[in-house]
């Protein structure tokens, strides 16, 4: 039942790309929003609304985790926030090109990418910090806490936009009150997001077996110290 | 559009298409690791198991 899940999911995902790509690259006017190199925004927008949709997750399970003591939604939040960073990875590296394009830097220290970036390295912390802790349930209490805190950078890092004015484009999209991008421009824009949250729970939901696999590891290894 | 901004959003595509990739390289990677692993705690517990 899983895999079907699976395949179905990569098939939708895989679907939505292709029509949107196609979209961008053949339907889509090659010049607009006054802003060039535009279309690479058509993945990094979405890369960064599917890191945000995980990281929200990742708070829900880690706060039910707080609350109930259930290892399984300490195993969910591993999984989104692992997949979120993945996301964010690809958002920031796909920004840093259009940052190179239209603002002639790789990087600049303005609010949102600042935010972003210290964001990140909060993620990649909560990663590091679920290695080096051995004993399970002190792993799965500090990770909650840094998930949690790290969600709190997540609503700055989206907020960030409409609170300062910097180089980073402010809000353009219509649902967050900006101008929106045309007729028929977002569109795929948010198609491409739905692509790839449905790509990020496949990914999830393979992260996930992998943690089963982990956890039946530790059981046998005690069981074995205990003979 | 003009060559340098088709250079651009290609690196852009291929920026992230080499993120999400890597990621389900090296997940797949662990997930073989993983496995590995089980077979081998199982075969050495199997083998505990058998003197009690």
């Amino acid at each position: 039942m899983r895999e079907r899940i699976q395949y179905l999911l990569l098939t939708v995902s895989a679907g939505l790309l292709f029509w949107s790509l196609y979209r961008i690259a053949f339907v889509l006017p090659l010049e607009a929003i006054n802003v060039g190199a535009y279309q690479i925004l058509y993945l990094h927008v979405p890369s960064f609304f599917s890191a945000f949709t995980g990281f929200f997750l990742g708070l829900g399970a880690s706060a039910m985790y707080l609350k109930t003591g259930n290892f399984k939604y300490d195993s969910f939040a591993a999984g989104v926030n692992e997949v979120a960073l993945m996301f964010a990875t690809a958002g920031l590296a796909s920004g840093s090109i259009w940052a190179r394009y239209a603002w002639g830097v790789w990087w600049a220290w303005d609010h949102r990418l600042t935010s972003m970036l210290v964001c990140w390295l909060v993620y990649v912390g909560y990663l590091l910090l679920r290695k080096s802790v051995e004993e399970p349930t002190q792993r799965a209490q500090l990770s909650a806490v840094l998930s949690i805190i790290g969600c709190i950078n997540v609503a700055f890092v989206y907020k960030s936009i409409e609170w300062y004015r910097n180089l980073h484009p402010s809000p353009v999209l219509s649902f967050r009150g900006g101008g929106g991008m045309g007729p028929g421009m977002e569109a795929p824009l948010l198609w491409n997001w739905l692509a790839f949250v449905c790509l990020g729970i496949v990914i999830a939901m393979v992260r996930m077996q992998e943690g089963e696999v982990s956890r039946e590891i530790d059981a046998l290894r005690r069981q074995a110290h205990s003979y | 559009m003009e060559r340098r901004e088709l250079e651009f959003v290609a690196l852009g595509l291929a920026a992230i298409l080499t993120v999400i990739f890597s990621y389900v390289l090296m997940l797949d990677a662990r997930g073989r690791k993983l496995r590995k692993e089980l077979d081998r705690v199982r075969k050495m517990v199997g083998g505990a198991e058998k003197p009690r």
